[in-house]
């Protein structure tokens, strides 16, 4: 069973002064110094993803890749997949192109790797804090043909090797599914993986000479312009958010005390209203 | 324009669902020739519209549709799209649930429109759509420009005035009378799915926080599962309902249902007090639009204190049990 997990990296936003949150001229805001994290949807995808090598009667029978779309400077987080026991690669992005509001051309570039390397399973996290556009695997799916099955938890295997059983998470409750792959996966919220393991020193040790494949869009099939003139969507501004509020400072010299005055002044009015 | 709205109406908090996105088409601007709604769930005979913000046009029909079948969208696109195809439209507004944006991404790719989830709102007229969403993890606003109709829109959760709320009267309610067009693709459809079991919430815990205006939320400060299970008791005992961070609820400390923030519940509260939490990004997106926001830390720079219009620096397990010892003596 071939698995793909597909992952961002993302700036760790905290790393940004309130100086640097300004846009240039070109609408980007400059990430150059600002560590970059696998997006944390993403890393539970990938845990999930060898969780079920884990559980697998013979581990060889699931095959991982890692695939992620992405300028140079990545290399660190390709090898920690790689000493996972992931194939990671790379479809380089090249810096002049703008691909934050435009999940539909990471998806087409899914969908040709996949016509490339076919696969069982395609899994990505429900979301990323960046353009927190929330479509990609949805898009993946229509370009596919594939069932979509997002909020996804937890995954097993079947007694077949054409099924999978895995949990999603709904608004009405929790749900087992038991379905037939090829399926794409979104996983959102799952406390059974909340994050991608560690590679032990031996682990890491093993792909240190390894380089991760990359890949031209070119060698899939596409090309940039075709990519970027399928975007339903156009970004005219981007502005600071001004979230501050009036942050007034509630003194006194107990809890009780403070707690009096949060109610008598801020709370009692509210509360009968 | 054209506009329907979508939701599920065996929602518990549908009317209110309603609202919102009635809320959200007023403040858009859209010149609407017609409003109709699209229900998924059957409606009480006796049902009537709650009432709403003044809208361009009132809503002249409602279409029921089949529930939501396992909460599954590949089985009531097909049935989405003949709608379009039997009475096609402009916009298309969705609730902003996992299943809304779902619904709006991918039926926007099958009818040839386009689409954006988390829309905060929208200026949209015969010419053009544009929406406001937050991204950079809340730190920047986005204005984008939709490229053509249909619009396909999910929006954020909207503080709606009840000053601006109106009676309405209730149009023809109609029962759908569509069959999958493609039996092949019904088919292909049901194919895939071999079995589904839900184990359903109760009726308290079915979106306790959605619409909850006190809410009293803790973060990873909090420290314990026990801890929590302490504050969860405070908060009833206060009368607010229980959110929790993304860490807290990852942690096993609290059911997924009561996280808040970007990828859980966003609340509308009136009143939100942050015990123990930090004020990430992520976090902030869920308690942003309550009214009154108050800040229990020990440290006075986390960055929870500027989202905060009231902050107290004190320890949680102080303060807390203090606040109900004067409010519930």
């Amino acid at each position: 069973m071939n698995i793909l997990v597909c992952f961002k990296l993302i700036p760790d936003f905290l790393m940004l002064s309130e100086q640097a949150w300004q846009a240039d001229q070109n609408l980007a805001i400059d990430f150059s110094f600002a560590k970059k994290n696998i997006n944390c949807f993403d890393e539970s995808a990938a845990e999930l993803a060898l969780q079920l090598q884990d559980a697998a009667a013979d581990k060889k029978y699931i095959v991982l890749s890692a695939l992620t779309v992405s300028a140079p400077g990545g290399e660190v987080h390709l090898k920690q997949f790689a000493a996972l026991g992931f194939a990671a690669q790379r479809v380089d992005l090249p810096v002049e192109i703008d691909l934050r509001f435009n999940p539909l051309a990471i998806a087409q570039i899914i969908a040709a790797y996949q016509r490339m390397a076919p696969q069982s399973l395609i899994l990505l996290g429900m979301q990323n804090g960046e353009g927190n556009n929330m479509q990609t695997g949805l898009l993946l799916a229509e370009l596919l043909g594939w069932p979509c099955l997002t909020q996804v938890t937890r995954i097993s295997q079947s007694e077949s090797d054409q099924q999978i059983n895995l949990t999603r998470q709904t608004g009405q409750g929790e749900q087992q599914l038991s379905i037939k792959t090829p399926a794409v996966l979104v996983v959102g919220n799952a406390p059974d993986a909340p994050s991608l393991r560690a590679a032990t020193m031996m682990q890491r040790l093993a792909v240190q000479q390894q380089n991760s494949r990359v890949y031209s869009v070119a060698e899939l099939g596409l090309d940039w312009q075709g990519l970027q003139a399928k975007s339903d969507q156009l970004l005219l501004s981007l502005v600071r958010q001004n979230t501050r509020r009036a942050q007034r400072v509630i003194e006194g010299k107990s809890a009780a005390e403070k707690a009096q005055q949060l109610y008598q002044d801020y709370l009692k009015e509210r509360l009968s209203q | 324009m054209k506009t329907v709205l979508i939701l599920d109406g065996e929602s518990p908090s549908f009317l209110k669902n309603l609202q919102e996105l009635a809320y959200f088409l007023a403040q858009s601007g859209a010149a609407c020739a017609s409003v109709e709604l699209w229900l998924f769930g059957a409606l009480p005979t006796d049902f009537g519209l709650p009432p709403l913000p003044l809208l361009p046009s009132r809503i002249q029909r409602i279409l029921c549709l089949p529930a939501l079948k396992s909460g599954l969208v590949d089985f009531c696109l097909p049935l989405l799209e003949q709608c379009y195809e039997q009475a096609p439209c402009q916009l298309l507004l969705f609730y902003g649930d996992h299943a809304g944006a779902e619904l709006a991404t991918r039926l926007a790719y099958r009818i040839g429109g386009a689409s954006c989830t988390n829309v905060d709102s929208a200026a949209i007229d015969a010419d053009a759509c544009h929406v406001k969403k937050q991204v950079y993890g809340n730190h920047m606003q986005a204005t984008l420009a939709l490229r053509q109709p249909p619009y396909c829109l999910s929006i954020t959760r909207q503080s709606v005035d009840a000053r601006q709320l109106f009676a309405c009267e209730t149009p023809e309610v109609l029962q759908h009378s569509l069959r999958p067009k493609n039996s092949a693709t019904a088919v292909a459809l049901s194919n895939w799915l071999i079995s589904a079991q839900t184990q359903p919430l109760s009726v308290e815990l079915l979106n306790p926080l959605h619409h909850a205006k006190f809410v009293l939320a803790v973060g990873q400060g909090v420290g314990s599962a026990e801890n929590t299970a302490r504050c969860r008791q405070l908060a009833k005992a206060l009368g607010a309902e229980f959110g929790v961070s993304r860490p807290v609820a990852m942690n096993g400390w609290c059911e997924m249902s009561r996280l808040l923030g970007m990828s859980g519940v966003q609340v509308v509260a009136d009143i939100c007090i942050v015990a123990g939490a930090s004020g990430s990004a992520a976090f902030s997106t869920g308690i942003a639009r309550s009214r009154f926001i108050v800040a229990i830390n020990t440290n006075p720079d986390a960055p929870i204190s500027q989202q905060a219009d009231v902050l107290i620096v004190d320890d949680l397990n102080e303060f807390l049990p203090a606040l109900l010892a004067i409010m519930a003596p």
